[in-house]
C-alpha cells in the first residue's frame, strides 16, 4: 500500500469518527468529560415559596465549558426545561469566568467545576403530599483543543411539605458560590472610544489586578492584553475594540482584585471620562453641601457671629457691606482651593488620604484646638480684635475690617472640616476621582454654597430687615456663643487624647494655658499703658512658642490601641470582613473617627441603644468597627469602595453573598429595625 | 465649564497615545471596511488571489470538518444548500481551512477534496491555510465563521451563519444570516445585519 492509499483509509476511519462524533449528542448518552447533576437547595418544597437549584457541573482535568458569553469560540451551556405547568424558573446566574487562552483566541469559560444557579418558584397551588417534578435536557460543549458537545437529563423529584425544609449541605455549596457572582458595581463606571481602544474607568482604591468579560461580542478584541493603570481611586483598563463599528452599551463583568479580594462587579459603563453623573450634578451636589455646611454646629457659632457683625454694620454705607460680603466669600472660596490644592497635591503623591484627614493629624488637632480656643476668649471679652486700629483713620478700618472678613472666612472653612454633610462627603467622594480642574469645580461649588447665605444678607438689604436690631443683647449673645467654641475646643481635646495619649493631653492643656496667658496679656495691653508696650511682645512670644507645641506631640502610636471600647463591636480589618463574607454572614461595618461629631451621635443616640443592639443580634449580624480617627489604608479604602471620603460610614452586608448596603449616615434607633428586616429579608 | 472640553480632550488624546505605544494594533476587518486581499494554494493546486474576484460577491466560510458545528452543517445539507443557490447565482465561495497540521480540522489536498466529495460539498475552491495566515487577517475565530464581501470588495457581513448556536438546533429551520446578507446584497439593498457573533469550535490556529 503506498503513502496515500494509507492517507486515504486514516483519513476514512477519521471521517467515520468524526461523523459519529457529531451524532453524539443523541440524548441520553453519557457525557465523557463533563458530569452534570442538578441540586436543590431545599429537600421539601413550600407551595409558593421560590428556592434555588444549582447545575453542578465537574470538568474534567484540562477540559473547559463556557460562560454565557462564549468568547472568541464555544457555546455557552444550555438547558431546556420541561416544567410541570405553573412552575416558574429563572435565568442561571453565571459566576465570574476565566480567560482561556488557545492560540490566538481567547474564551471565557469555567475549568474544573462550575455550579450555576437559577431560581424556582413553585405554585402556590400545590398541596402538602404532592412531588415537584423537573426534568430538563442539559446540553454543553466541553472542549479541551477539541470539542464535544455532550448532554444529559437533569432531573429532580421533591416532595412538597407545608414549610420548606433546607438541604444545610447544599445551601451552604450555594452560598460559597454566590460569592463568585458579580454584583452590581458599587461606583460609576465610565468609558473612553478611540479608534482602537475601549477605556474603562471606575474608582476603587487599590486595584491591583482587573480583567473585563463583555457580556456581547464585538465590544473588545477578546485575545487582546488588558491593560491596567491604577493610582489610588482612579483605575483605567485599556482594552482593545472589536469588530463593533458602534457600541449602545458597555456591559459585562469586570473582576477586581484588590487587597480586600477579587469581586465580579456587573458593570453598565456610560460614555465620557466623568462617569455616570454629569459634572454639573456633582457641582450642584457640592454647592448644596456648601449651604448645608452653613447650619452644621462646626459653623453655626462662627456664623452667627458674622451675623452679628452685619446687624453692627447697618451704619456702614451699602456698597461697604457688599464689599465686605464679597471679601468673606472670597475667603471662603480661597479656602476650599486651597484645600482642594492640598488634596490634589497629596492624591498626586499617591496617598489614599480623604476630607477629614486634616484631623488625622494630632499637630492639626491640636493647632485646631488653640484657634478655637482663642476665638471663644475673645467672645468671652478677654481680648478684642481690631479695636486698636478702629482709632487709626478711616481707610486703615475698612482695610483690616476687610482682612477680618477675610480671614473670618478662611475660619468658617477651616471650622467646617469635620462636619462631613453628607451632599459634601459624595461631592469630595467625586473630587477625589475627578481630573484636577474638574475636582476644583467641585471645591468651587461647595465654598459658593457655603458663603452663599452670608454674601445674600450683606447685597438683598430688604433680608437684613429680618435681622434683629443690634444693642446690649449682642454682647451676652456674644459671650453666650463663645460656650460652643469653648465645647469644640474641649472635643478635640478630647481627640487630641485618643490619638496621643495622656502626654499628648499634657502638650494641649499647656496650649491652652499660653493660649489663655497670651490672651489675656494682649487684651491687658488694650486696656492699660503698661502692657501696651510689652503685652503685644510677649503675647507674640506665647503664640510663637505655641507653634513649636505640635512638635511635642507623641509620636502617634502605629498599633491599633484600644480604640474599641464596647466589647460588642470587633475591630474592622479587610481580612476579617473577607473571612466572615466567605462563611455568608451578615456583617454590619460602622466606619466612624473620634473627630466625627455625627459619628459620636450614632454611636451613643443609636448603636448604644439595647434595642438597636438587640435587633443586630436578633438576625445573628458581626458588627465590625472600622475606627479612622487616625489614618488607615484599609479604611480609607473600604470607604473609597463606596465612593466616599469621609466619615461615617454604615454598611450592612445582609449576607449569602448579597450585595452591601450602605445606610444613611444620619440614623434614628427605629430605623435600625426596619433597614435590618428590608435589606435582609424577613 | 467650558475649559471641560479641552481638558476631556488632552486627557483623552494622552490617553490614547498612551495605549497605542503600549498595545500591538491587531489588524481587525471591519464591516463596510475593504476586505484585506490574500493569495492562497487551493485543494486542487492552484492559486487564487481574493482581488482576482472584484466585481463578484465572495463568500468567505472558515471549516473544520471535525467540528461539530460544522458537521451539524453539512450532516444537514444546509451548507451545501447554501453553497449550491450562491453558486447559482454567479458567488463566489471559498471554503478556508485554518487549521494547523497535528491540529484537528487540519487537511491535505487530498483529504480537502475526499471530504467534498464525500459531503456532496460545492464551494468555488477549498483554500488551504496551515500556518493561519489568512485566517488571523481576518480574525476568524469559529468553525463555521463566515464574511460575504461585495463586488466592490467591501466586507458587507460576518458573523455567524444563522442565529441557531445550539449544537440541538436545526439550521434548516434558523434565520440564516449569510443567506439575507447575500438576498440583499443582490437586491442591492443594506445588509440589515452586517454583524453576529460567531459561534462554534475554535479554529485550531498553530500555536
Amino acid at each position: 500500500m503506498d503513502r496515500s492509499k494509507g492517507l486515504r483509509l486514516g483519513w476514512l476511519v477519521l471521517l467515520l469518527v468524526s461523523w459519529l462524533v457529531g451524532t453524539l449528542p443523541a440524548w441520553g448518552a453519557t457525557p465523557r468529560y463533563v458530569q452534570a447533576d442538578l441540586l436543590s437547595e431545599v429537600q421539601v418544597v413550600q407551595p409558593g415559596q421560590p428556592f434555588w437549584v444549582g447545575l453542578q457541573m465537574r470538568i474534567a482535568p484540562g477540559w473547559h465549558v463556557y460562560w454565557q458569553n462564549p468568547g472568541d469560540a464555544g457555546d455557552r451551556v444550555r438547558v431546556d426545561w420541561q416544567l410541570p405547568a405553573g412552575v416558574t424558573i429563572g435565568e442561571w446566574l453565571w459566576p465570574y469566568p476565566q480567560r482561556i487562552p488557545n492560540g490566538p483566541l481567547v474564551s471565557f469559560g469555567y475549568k474544573n467545576e462550575v455550579l450555576l444557579l437559577a431560581p424556582v418558584t413553585p405554585p402556590a397551588t400545590l398541596s402538602p403530599g404532592q412531588t415537584l417534578d423537573l426534568r430538563g435536557e442539559a446540553i454543553w460543549l466541553v472542549c479541551q483543543t477539541d470539542c464535544v458537545p455532550e448532554a444529559t437529563t437533569l432531573s429532580l423529584s421533591l416532595p412538597v411539605g407545608s414549610q420548606a425544609v433546607v438541604d444545610p449541605a447544599v445551601a451552604a455549596r450555594f452560598d460559597q458560590v454566590r460569592w463568585s457572582h458579580p454584583q452590581p458595581a458599587p461606583w460609576p463606571v465610565s468609558y473612553a472610544l478611540t479608534a482602537d481602544t475601549l477605556t474603562l474607568r471606575w474608582p476603587e482604591g487599590d486595584v491591583q489586578r482587573a480583567v473585563f468579560f463583555p457580556l456581547t461580542d464585538g465590544v473588545i478584541t477578546n485575545a487582546a492584553p488588558q491593560i491596567l493603570r491604577s493610582q489610588g481611586s482612579r483605575n483605567e483598563l485599556t482594552l482593545q475594540r472589536g469588530y463593533l463599528e458602534e457600541l449602545s452599551t458597555v456591559e459585562g463583568v469586570l473582576v477586581a482584585t484588590t487587597s480586600l479580594g477579587t469581586r465580579a462587579y456587573h458593570i453598565v459603563a456610560t460614555p465620557d471620562g466623568t462617569g455616570s453623573t454629569p459634572w454639573w450634578q456633582w457641582l450642584g451636589l457640592a454647592f448644596v453641601g456648601g449651604l448645608l455646611l452653613n447650619v452644621m454646629p462646626c459653623v453655626l457659632p462662627i456664623l452667627s457671629l458674622k451675623t452679628l457683625h452685619l446687624v453692627d454694620k447697618v451704619r456702614q454705607s451699602p456698597a461697604q457691606v457688599r464689599t465686605s460680603g464679597l471679601v468673606y466669600g472670597a475667603g471662603v472660596v480661597l479656602s476650599f482651593w486651597a484645600l482642594a490644592g492640598g488634596l490634589l497635591g497629596l492624591r498626586a503623591l499617591g496617598q489614599q488620604l480623604g476630607w477629614g484627614f486634616q484631623l488625622q493629624s494630632p499637630g492639626m488637632v491640636l493647632g485646631l484646638m488653640l484657634v478655637l480656643f482663642a476665638v471663644a476668649l475673645n467672645l468671652s471679652g478677654v481680648f478684642t480684635v481690631g479695636t486698636r486700629w478702629v482709632g487709626a483713620g478711616q481707610s486703615l478700618t475698612e482695610k483690616s475690617g476687610y482682612l477680618g472678613e477675610f480671614f473670618s472666612g478662611v475660619l468658617a472653612t477651616v471650622a467646617a472640616t469635620p462636619c462631613t454633610a453628607p451632599f459634601m462627603a459624595t461631592a469630595i467622594g467625586a473630587a477625589l476621582t475627578l481630573p484636577p480642574l474638574a475636582a476644583l469645580g467641585v471645591f468651587t461649588g461647595l465654598g459658593v454654597g457655603f458663603a452663599l447665605p452670608y454674601v445674600l444678607l450683606c447685597f438683598v438689604p430688604a433680608w437684613r430687615r429680618w435681622l434683629p436690631r443690634p444693642g446690649n443683647w449682642m454682647h451676652t449673645l456674644q459671650q453666650l456663643l463663645a460656650f460652643p467654641l469653648y465645647a469644640a475646643a474641649a472635643w478635640l481635646l478630647w481627640v487630641l487624647t485618643r490619638q496621643t495619649g495622656t502626654d499628648g493631653l499634657a502638650v494641649g492643656l499647656l496650649g491652652l494655658l499660653l493660649v489663655g496667658l497670651a490672651a489675656w496679656l494682649y487684651g491687658q495691653g488694650q486696656r492699660h499703658t503698661w502692657g501696651r508696650r510689652w503685652g503685644l511682645v510677649v503675647t507674640l512670644a506665647l503664640v510663637g512658642f505655641c507653634l513649636t507645641l505640635p512638635g511635642w506631640l507623641p509620636v502617634p502610636d502605629k498599633t491599633p490601641a484600644p480604640l474599641v471600647t464596647e466589647t460588642l463591636w470587633e475591630p474592622f480589618t479587610p481580612a476579617r470582613l473577607e473571612e466572615l463574607r466567605r462563611q455568608g454572614r451578615p456583617v454590619f461595618v460602622n466606619v466612624t473617627a473620634a473627630w466625627c461629631l455625627s459619628c459620636q451621635v450614632n454611636e451613643r443616640l443609636v448603636f448604644g441603644r439595647p434595642e438597636v443592639q438587640q435587633a443586630f443580634r436578633q438576625r445573628g449580624v458581626h458588627l465590625l468597627k472600622a475606627d479612622w480617627t487616625r489614618q488607615d489604608p484599609d479604611i480609607t479604602q473600604l470607604l473609597q469602595t463606596f465612593g466616599r471620603s469621609g466619615v461615617p460610614l454604615y454598611v450592612l452586608y445582609p449576607g449569602q453573598d448579597r450585595a452591601p448596603v450602605v445606610w444613611p449616615s444620619r440614623l434614628h434607633p427605629d430605623q435600625v429595625k426596619t433597614l435590618l428586616s428590608s435589606q435582609m429579608g424577613g | 465649564m467650558r475649559w471641560m472640553g479641552p481638558v476631556t480632550a488632552a486627557v483623552v488624546v494622552t490617553g490614547a497615545v498612551a495605549a497605542t505605544l503600549t498595545i500591538p494594533t491587531a489588524a481587525a476587518v471591519r464591516v463596510g471596511q475593504p476586505a484585506p486581499d490574500f493569495t492562497a494554494r487551493t485543494s486542487t493546486g492552484q492559486t487564487v488571489r481574493l482581488g482576482d474576484y472584484r466585481g463578484r460577491i465572495v463568500v468567505l466560510e472558515w471549516a473544520n470538518h471535525e467540528c461539530p458545528f460544522v458537521v451539524k452543517h453539512y450532516q444537514s445539507g444546509n451548507m451545501q444548500k447554501l453553497q449550491q443557490e450562491a453558486k447559482a447565482k454567479g458567488v463566489v465561495w471559498l471554503s478556508i481551512v485554518s487549521s494547523a497540521p497535528g491540529q484537528q480540522g487540519f487537511v491535505t489536498a487530498e483529504q480537502a477534496n475526499a471530504i467534498l466529495k464525500e459531503r456532496k460539498a460545492s464551494p468555488t475552491a477549498v483554500l488551504l491555510d496551515p500556518e493561519g495566515t489568512i485566517g488571523r487577517l481576518y480574525g476568524a475565530r469559529t468553525t463555521p465563521h463566515m464574511f460575504v464581501i461585495d463586488r466592490a470588495g467591501i466586507l458587507q457581513y460576518m458573523g455567524a451563519i444563522d442565529d441557531a448556536p445550539g449544537l440541538n438546533q436545526d439550521p434548516t429551520k434558523a434565520n440564516n444570516y449569510v443567506r439575507a446578507a447575500l438576498q440583499q446584497l443582490m437586491a442591492g439593498q443594506k445588509v440589515t445585519t452586517p454583524t453576529t457573533q460567531p459561534y462554534g469550535c475554535s479554529v485550531k490556529y498553530r500555536p
